[in-house]
């Protein structure tokens, strides 16, 4: 679905990513995991398009597309979501609002016609359902006033109402409590198709003990440098990162 | 600047100019008109106004209006805002065939009954209001009178440059309850003036909204000034929403004289072209124990230019005083320019003040997240814009008063509706 070839980028001339490659298949989880700085959350925005964000090589194909091409709007419309690590809070726009629009914009170019008003809040509430979110929050200015917990159950309902193809999570599971944790997990694990690929940006194994990963891949000074499935993950929570990092030195 | 023109032609004119007017413009005189120096008009000229009240007098003809257009145009108005209650002004003058307040409000045409002159507020606009002829009207709201339904106030301008003047004096006795509604409108595209003087008494635990929406045309000058004094208990929300006029100058002073009183203000502006919006606030704590709220926004583009000058006074003694105070822009013009001007004086020691003001685009971050949910990048912007202002008209608890504010912030913005947006 997304291949990603020795790609470099850097925020205001510092590099962050220096020639990763990684290449995620339909239907697969892969987590990206690593120390602080390594570059993880740069990986997941320059994915989305964030313009601060600068491509100083390599490419990345997402269903044949050159992704590199495509404005952040023509990204989400293509079936490219990122749930935010920090989803910023916007008052005066109506959680409704946005995720009708955003809903209409993807169907739009899916070549499908707008959602009535009606089929939309039904969809809407089974989502918020799936989540355990209060209904009330729709009604509410995008994230305004919600807690950090509330904002990532948010990312991932709007993910749900979405159905993207390509579903990336940076830090979802940061400032979770263990119950919060679980209702992400199920809402993500309910989205998994084998039409839809994952790629989860995270710092720690435990999330990866609710939403089990196919492959798991350790970044450093922006590039992989070990990858493995779901027992590198738990390894690496054993004994830290130190020793990935001392062999990919050797 | 001088003003024997001014005086010349209005003793020519109007010979028999009461004594009261007589007396204001002596005042006028005396104190001369502010120019720049004055810092209550260091970035708005006053001049444009005696200059338009100057050839309004100087032209023979007594304007001329329209009464087929008038009706069209109020008609509409009734459609938009399908009010009950109303205030109709017609080129300065009161209506009163087409007003009708509701029952506990008492509605006088003061215009010409005697009035003895005191030059209260002391203030060049308001002596000049009180000079020129204007249309005098009192307002009693009737103690325990709750009316849920606004009153508006609708001042249309129809004639040929025609200069409107209107001072209200209101008396909201206690445990009462109003919404007023004020518009300010246009009948042509022809340059009129609009200057209104509002004093307020609200008593014990009287509670007024007062709320401005003016979208005139492009050429009008408008010069609004409201002085309201609360008693306990007693709360004033007033919000101005500004969207036409050339030149817009609005007074909002305030007097929390008693515990327990309470002032929201706020203020929306949409500029473009070369449009000068100039809002000046004062809210005095006089009393302990007195809240304010306050929040102006504004939305410059083209050469547009606003002024915000917000003061907060603490009087000694004001002891649990709670005052909250911030202006934000948006800047969305290279050549459009604010200047903001949050001041606070306080002389009681046990006080919680918080001032800011700020001026730049748009939040990157905001656009971003919106833009990564499929919303093209200028949809994104007008909607971030429109939610600036849409902040501080979601309170408005009349629905079509509300929505009419929001419809015409959206149609300010370019290429936007605000369909669906609730």
């Amino acid at each position: 679905m997304i291949e990603i070839k020795d790609l470099s980028a850097s925020v205001d001339g510092t590099p962050i990513l220096n020639g990763l490659t990684l290449s995620v298949g339909a239907g697969e989880v892969h987590a990206i995991m690593g120390p602080n700085g390594s570059g993880k959350s740069t990986l997941a925005n320059v994915l989305a398009g964030r313009d601060e964000y600068e491509i100083t090589g390599g490419s990345i194909t997402f269903n044949g597309q050159d992704l590199t091409e495509l404005e952040p709007e023509e990204r989400a419309r293509a079936g490219v979501f990122l749930a935010f690590q920090y989803p910023v809070e916007i008052p005066g726009v109506n959680n409704t609002y946005l995720l009708r629009a955003a809903l209409n914009a993807v169907r739009a170019a899916r070549g499908e016609s707008e959602i009535s008003a009606v089929d939309f809040m039904k969809l809407a509430r089974e989502k918020m359902k799936l989540m355990q979110m209060d209904p009330s929050f729709l009604n509410r200015g995008v994230n305004e006033g919600f807690s950090g917990g509330e904002k990532k159950r948010n990312e991932v309902f709007q993910m749900a109402v979405l159905e993207p193809a390509l579903c990336i999570l940076d830090e979802t599971d940061s400032g979770l409590d263990i119950d919060a944790l679980k209702v992400v997990a199920n809402g993500v694990n309910a989205l998994r198709d084998p039409s839809r690929a994952f790629l989860m940006v995270t710092h720690y194994q435990r999330l990866l003990d609710y939403i089990v990963p196919d492959h798991v891949h350790v970044l450093a000074n922006g590039r992989i440098i070990r990858s493995g499935d779901k027992s590198l993950a738990l390894e690496l929570e054993a004994r830290g990162y130190d020793w990935v990092l001392e062999e990919a030195a050797a | 600047m001088n003003l024997t023109p001014l005086q010349n032609a209005l003793n020519e004119r109007f010979p028999n100019a009461t004594q009261h007017q007589q007396q204001a413009l002596d005042a006028l005189l005396a104190g001369g008109f502010p120019d720049r120096t004055v810092e209550r008009w260091k970035y708005t000229r006053a001049t444009p106004y005696v200059d338009f009240a100057l050839r309004a007098f100087a032209e023979a003809e007594t304007p001329s209006s329209n009464d087929t257009r008038i009706q069209q145009n109020l008609e509409q108005w009734q459609i938009a805002f399908k009010a009950v209650y109303a205030l109709v002004i017609i080129d300065g003058k009161l209506d009163p065939n087409h007003s009708k307040v509701p029952a506990g409000v008492t509605l006088t045409d003061a215009t010409t009954a005697p009035h003895s002159f005191n030059a209260t507020p002391d203030d060049a606009m308001a002596l000049l209001n009180d000079a020129l002829p204007t249309t005098r009207i009192d307002l009693t709201i009737a103690a325990g009178t709750r009316v849920e339904t606004p009153l508006h106030i609708v001042h249309l301008a129809d004639a040929s440059r025609v200069l409107s003047q209107v001072r209200i004096t209101l008396n909201a006795e206690q445990d009462s309850e109003l919404v007023i509604a004020e518009h300010v409108l246009a009948a042509t595209g022809e340059e009129h003036m609009h200057s209104s003087v509002v004093t307020a008494h609200l008593d014990h635990a009287a509670r007024l909204h007062w709320y401005r929406l003016q979208n005139t045309n492009a050429d009008a000058l408008i010069a609004t000034r409201i002085d309201a004094t609360l008693d306990e208990h007693a709360a004033l929300h007033a919000l101005t929403l500004d969207i036409g006029g050339a030149l817009v100058r609005n007074d909002l002073n305030v007097r929390l004289n008693a515990p327990g009183a309470h002032v929201t203000m706020n203020g929306v502006y949409l500029t473009d072209g070369k449009q000068h919006v100039d809002n000046h606030t004062q809210v005095n704590h006089v009393a302990r124990d007195t809240t304010s709220s306050e929040d102006y926004r504004g939305v410059l583009r083209e050469h547009s230019r606003g002024v915000f000058n917000g003061k907060v006074y603490v009087h000694e003694g004001a002891d649990g005083t709670d005052a909250a105070q911030s202006n934000k822009n948006l800047l969305l013009s290279d050549h459009a320019e604010i200047d903001t001007k949050p001041e606070l004086e306080i002389y009681a020691d046990d006080v919680k003040c918080a001032h800011g003001a700020t001026v730049g685009q748009l939040d990157d971050a905001s656009v971003f997240y919106l833009r990564s949910r499929g919303i093209d990048h200028d949809t994104a912007t007008q909607l971030l814009t429109f939610a600036f202002c849409r902040e501080l008209i979601k309170d408005i608890a009349d629905p079509t008063l509300r929505e009419a504010a929001q419809t015409m912030i959206a149609d300010e913005i370019p290429n936007f509706t605000a369909m669906d947006i609730e």
